[in-house]
């Protein structure tokens, strides 16, 4: 599977004394060693693939202009996400029922590079790359993953940039829309002999769609800045080579809240937001150096290497609560309960400045995350007569940290909104620092024989994690080792038809600041299928079955009765499923076309324990609970019409009615989420080879509704919106 | 689609724990309080209280089952509509009878008199001969329903005047108002009667639904003061007091003092302390007793004092209290003898053994059943007693302190 990542292979013997590294050999451009890093193989690769996966590639992303993750990945099977902000700044994406909260159960990747903040020591992953950058999304679950770790109980993620082109050309993508949107890119890149380079930049934002009581500002602001440099090997050279060095800076702007609604102010107006949260503010900025090496040590062995390094800074200070009395969440949830802090969160009660019960904590959550590491992967070939192995050999070392200034101040709500109450820092609700050592291995053999391709392969794991607790001057520590096994087989029954089934250990590491009582998340993933590949019509249909031995829920801020990063055993839980895909594209004497996909998820879940936990987002849990956050159904389609220069694509997506709280039997209405469709639609028109138009409309029957209730109360999708843009090709 | 769904049919499964057992917890820091009384509030009391509204003010409803018998009175129809109407107040009675159990907050204000006007209270003696005065004077344009005692009026002076089958009334030759009521025909008897309990009726449907507006947030918002956490330590003894309903009213008032085995009847049996005298049905208001007694004690699908029980590491306080309940209402859904009857035999007999036995052994002696049941009764209120108040850290409730038995 390693080999198909690279789409060409070049033999040959060349000195690799360093003045090669400056021969310059203006044209033709030096041979292609590897263009992108595709974990899957592409999108003709994974039909073969003996383990489920997706391939979300750029056409799909340039479509309806993706910004949002969230809405991109509808088109995956098995994906579940919970929206929170309506822009997906924030994505909280789960595979095959593993928890979506901030994307901790799932190993997100940049061009197969660990890109979560610090996905051992908080895998909460408050960075995410902007997709819209990307050439292509890759979604792969099951015995697929055991090459990803850490975290391989529902899949891993993988985001893959942009090449240096082979030629000197350039893009220009702009787009203007609803609520201030505006988007820029400017992607220009060239080459000069072994050498090429690719600028991208990104900007977009919007003003928001919230409607604060005071007025102020909802929206949000991100620029992207990445530069790629790349040196390949000259043509003929004794062992052809390609380096590429990626150096990226991100940042973030937003006015964004955990602040929702109570349930009777959302019907009112989905997208008031209360007073209280007038001083929320996010700003972040990432920076990444990757370094990606790959040497075609011979023609059936390749040594792929990465070294890495990550930063992330992140201040969020935001309202959460009062300096005492009940969490905020309590309070949104029981308006009727707690009357006096509703209207002091309205606006409509002033705080008594000798009530801390009345005064507003706004805290300053401030994180400094770092990951770096190095990765090298041997791929091998072999063949003999009709039985080909291609083995993996992988080795990685990685450190990660992240380090917790959580700081409340208080503020009094007064006629004229939030005023400091003048005593600077109160106190500190976190200050740590976590950090992890993960060496991890895996080795994998993908055979090839006649119509049987069989993957066999086992990942290991080695974390030592410490914490450091700087209030109560405790240091604790977590050492796991495990080893992942995994088996997939796929046979091509026919020409069109086959059949494919794996079985893989999931592993999701508990955390440094778990305690000693929590284990880390394991799991035992089967999954079975049929994949159809016909001319014009490609179909899958695949079954999974999840068996943990341990669910582990994990604290976060916004969590109340628990501090971040805590973690919770939950016990045994089941969770089963069918995924469904089709793609379809009719074409027509007449140069129409109509492509149709269609993906779809039916998923069960159920505890097997039964337990009270202090984790807020399980309280009481029976066992036959369903898990929260994971619809029963949920599906896509679009269908399109392309004619010439025109391209027209209609997308419905329905997310099925899911539980906000473990349970079992009739939906609560306070509990539950409200099933939602919503319709998108693409309108594309290339006025030259170099410049097509687009039209872009979200959610255009303005479907509105509760999509979360966290982390603070009712929060609404994503009103109706439209954008327009322009792509230019130089 | 169909292999899949089919092979994954079935596939995940809950274990075996039953809806309303106990889960386990770490720690009592772990216990939500907070969701213990929101689950109590909006999962047992409030949906108590809405249904007694509802029942009470179909049973207040001159169309309703209570109106249809009034215009069904001598004719063809009229048996048929009487035992509509019985049904209707049976409905609501046994919704009242839960409701006691929880006699709390606005029920229990006396200033607002709410729970006299449902029932009377229970040291007062029904009095027949104020009812039939009322029926009476009822027919007056300036009859104030609010003037008469609390032992006139309610679900127990509703009960008196549709099922007791004696027309005559219960003063003495010198009340004035009764003194030419049997001279009367049956069917004006009947009809007063029967717009008089229409009076009564809607006096009751008034008090059932301010107590649950009481408890709205639209209303009176008692739900944000029962549930809010600065009250927890109150509300649990609220609650607990509450549950020691089942000692001082259930098992010694409704069976103890009635079957001889309470102080308060110095006979082999008193019958004549029944409750429900006229409709038989003090066996069922028991058996409404209970099951509210279970619901507050487990909270149905929802946190409750079984969940915090177990949450202290006792576990085994909250499953024997849950079992000793299932015992006895077990044991009720066998009773087919009204409890005024088993009364009535026992003074008769003259001997008193065979119900002292039967309490003293309920599981092995069930000679006198109703004896039995007080028997298991017992075992519920000496775990309360005991157990209960230990675990939940309470004190017992003024009115039981001094029971010794």
């Amino acid at each position: 599977m390693i080999d198909s990542r690279f789409s060409h292979c070049v033999v040959g013997l060349a000195a690799a004394l360093p003045l090669s590294l400056f021969a310059q050999d203006p044209t033709p451009p030096a041979p292609v060693i590897y263009e992108e890093v595709l974990v899957t193989g592409g999108k003709v690769a994974i039909r073969s693939l003996s383990g489920s996966a997706s391939f979300i590639d750029e056409e799909a992303i340039r479509k309806f202009d993706a910004t949002d993750i969230n809405e991109l990945l509808g088109q995956v099977p098995g994906v579940y996400i919970r929206f929170e902000d309506g822009y997906g700044l924030r994505p909280n994406i789960g595979v095959r029922g593993a928890t979506s909260e901030r994307s901790q159960k799932i190993t997100l990747m940049e061009d197969g590079i660990l890109i979560a903040p610090a996905p051992y020591s908080a895998p909460a992953a408050y960075y995410i790359p902007n997709v819209n950058r990307m050439t292509a999304v890759e979604v792969f679950k099951g015995a697929s993953a055991i090459e990803y770790g850490p975290h391989t109980v529902g899949g891993a993620l993988n985001m893959v940039t942009p090449r240096v082109p082979e030629y000197g050309s350039g893009e220009l993508d702009l787009a203007l829309g609803s609520e201030d949107f505006r988007k820029a890119r400017v992607v220009y890149g060239d080459r000069i002999g072994q050498f090429g380079i690719n600028v991208d930049l990104l900007h977009y934002g919007a003003s928001g769609f919230k409607q604060l009581d005071s007025g102020g500002d909802t929206g949000f602001d991100r620029n992207d800045a990445n530069l790629r440099l790349e040196w390949r090997s000259a043509e003929g050279a004794a062992l052809p080579q390609q380096m590429d060095l990626k150096i990226g800076y991100a940042d973030e702007d937003s006015d964004e809240t955990y602040l929702g609604l109570t349930d009777d102010d959302f019907a009112l107006n989905p997208d008031r937001r209360y007073i209280a949260s007038e001083l929320d503010h996010f700003t972040s900025e990432h920076r990444q150096i990757h370094l990606l090496h790959n040497i075609e040590l011979s023609d059936n062995l390749s040594l792929f290497t990465t070294v890495y390094g990550n930063r992330f800074d992140r201040s969020w200070k935001k309202y959460d609560g009062f300096l005492d009395g009940q969490p905020p969440s309590r309070v949104l949830a029981f308006p009727n309960i707690f009357v006096n802090e509703m209207a002091l969160i309205r606006g409509e009660a002033w705080s008594d400045p000798d009530d801390p019960a009345t005064i507003i904590d706004i805290t300053n959550n401030a994180r400094e995350y770092g990951s770096q590491g190095a990765e090298t992967r041997l791929s091998l070939s072999l063949t003999q007569g009709s039985l080909s192995h291609n083995l993996g050999l992988g080795l990685r070392y990685h450190h990660d940290y992240v380090e917790r200034d959580h700081q409340v101040y208080g503020y009094w709500m007064t006629e004229s909104g939030l005023v400091s109450d003048g005593a600077g820092e109160h106190y500190k609700k976190a200050l740590n620092k976590a950090q992890s050592d993960a060496w991890s291995a895996f080795l994998i053999d993908e055979i090839d024989y006649g119509n049987w391709k069989i993957n066999l392969g086992v990942r290991y794991e080695s974390i030592a994690g410490q914490l450091d607790d700087h209030l109560s001057g405790e240091r604790t520590g977590t050492d796991t080792s495990v080893a992942l096994p995994g088996v997939g087989v796929f046979y091509q029954v026919s020409e069109s038809v086959g059949l494919l089934a794996g079985v893989n250990k999931g592993f999701s590491p508990a955390g440094p600041a778990a305690g000693p009582g929590v284990d880390p998340e394991e799991s035992v993933n089967y999954e079975y299928g049929l994949r159809y590949t016909g001319e014009a019509l490609q179909a899958d249909l695949i079954g999974f079955f999840s068996d943990y031995s341990n669910l582990l829920g994990r604290c976060r801020a916004s969590d109340s009765g628990c501090a971040v990063g805590d973690e919770f055993n939950g016990g045994e839980v089941e969770i089963a499923g069918a995924e469904f895909t089709l793609a379809w594209v009719g074409a027509f004497d007449n140069g129409l076309s109509v492509p149709v996909n269609l993906a779809y998820t039916f998923t069960e879940t159920a505890f097997q324990n039964s337990f009270q936990s202090n984790f807020s987002q399980w309280g009481l849990v029976r066992a036959g609970d369903e898990l929260p956050y994971t619809p029963e159904h949920q599906g896509r389609i679009e269908a399109g019409l392309e004619y010439g220069a025109w391209a027209l694509d209609l997308a419905l997506k329905y997310i099925g009615r899911m539980r906000e709280v473990p349970g079992q039997g009739e939906y609560e209405p306070r509990t539950s989420i409200d099933a939602l469709t919503t319709l998108g639609i693409s309108a594309r028109y290339e006025m030259t080879p170099r410049l097509a138009l687009r039209l872009v409309a979200d959610n255009v029957t303005d479907e509105r509704q509760i999509v979360s209730r966290r982390p603070f109360g009712a929060r609404p999708n994503l009103p109706r919106t439209v954008r327009v843009g322009l792509n230019y090709l130089f | 689609m169909a292999l899949g769904l089919t092979l994954l049919c079935a596939c995940t499964g809950g274990g075996g724990s039953g809806d309303d057992e106990a889960v386990p917890v770490a720690s009592p820091e772990q216990f939500d309080y907070f969701g213990m009384f929101v689950n109590l509030a909006d999962e047992v009391i409030v949906p108590n209280y809405r249904q007694l509204a509802t029942n009470t003010a179909a049973l207040a409803d001159p169309t309703g089952p209570l109106g249809d018998y009034c215009a069904a009175i001598d004719t063809e129809e009229e048996a048929a509509a009487l035992d509509t109407a019985r049904l209707a107040w049976r409905d609501a009675m046994g919704l009242l009878q839960e409701s006691e159990v929880h006699q709390l907050g606005p029920v229990a204000d006396e200033n607002t008199g709410l729970h006299d006007r449902l029932i009377k209270p229970a040291d007062t003696n029904f009095s027949a001969c104020g009812v039939d005065q009322s029926v009476v004077l009822g027919r007056e344009p300036d009859f104030d329903l609010s003037t008469r005692l609390v032992n006139q009026k309610g679900m127990g002076a509703l009960e008196y005047l549709l099922f007791n089958e004696s027309l005559a009334h219960n003063c003495p030759a010198q009340i004035p108002e009764t003194r030419d009521w049997n001279e009367r025909s049956e069917a004006q008897r009947k009809r007063w009667r029967c717009d008089h309990a229409l009076r009564i009726a809607a006096d009751v449907a008034e008090a059932a639904d301010a107590v649950l507006q009481a408890w709205l947030p639209e209303g009176g918002n008692y739900r944000a003061e029962f549930a809010h956490p600065d009250q927890h330590e109150a509300v649990i003894g609220l609650l607990s007091d509450g549950l020691f309903y089942i000692e001082s009213d259930v098992k010694d008032r409704k069976l103890g003092s009635v079957l001889g085995l309470h102080n308060t009847c110095s006979q082999v049996a008193c019958p004549d302390r029944v409750e429900s005298l006229w409709s038989a049905l003090s066996l069922d208001n028991i058996q409404r007793n209970l099951i509210s007694y279970r619901r507050i004690l487990t909270g149905d699908e929802g946190l409750s004092f079984d969940d915090m029980i177990a949450s202290l590491g006792l576990p085994g306080i909250a499953e024997r209290m849950v079992a000793q309940v299932d015992d006895a209402l077990a044991l009720l859904d066998t009773i087919d003898t009204p409890l005024k009857i088993q009364a009535q035999e026992l003074l008769e007999s003259g001997q008193a053994d065979g119900c002292v036995n039967s309490a003293a052994n309920p599981d092995t002696t069930q000679t006198v059943s109703a004896c039995a049941l007080h028997g298991y009764l017992k075992h519920i209120t000496d775990t309360l007693r005991t157990d209960f108040v230990t675990a939940v850290d309470v004190d017992l409730p003024d009115r039981v302190q001094s029971d010794n038995d």
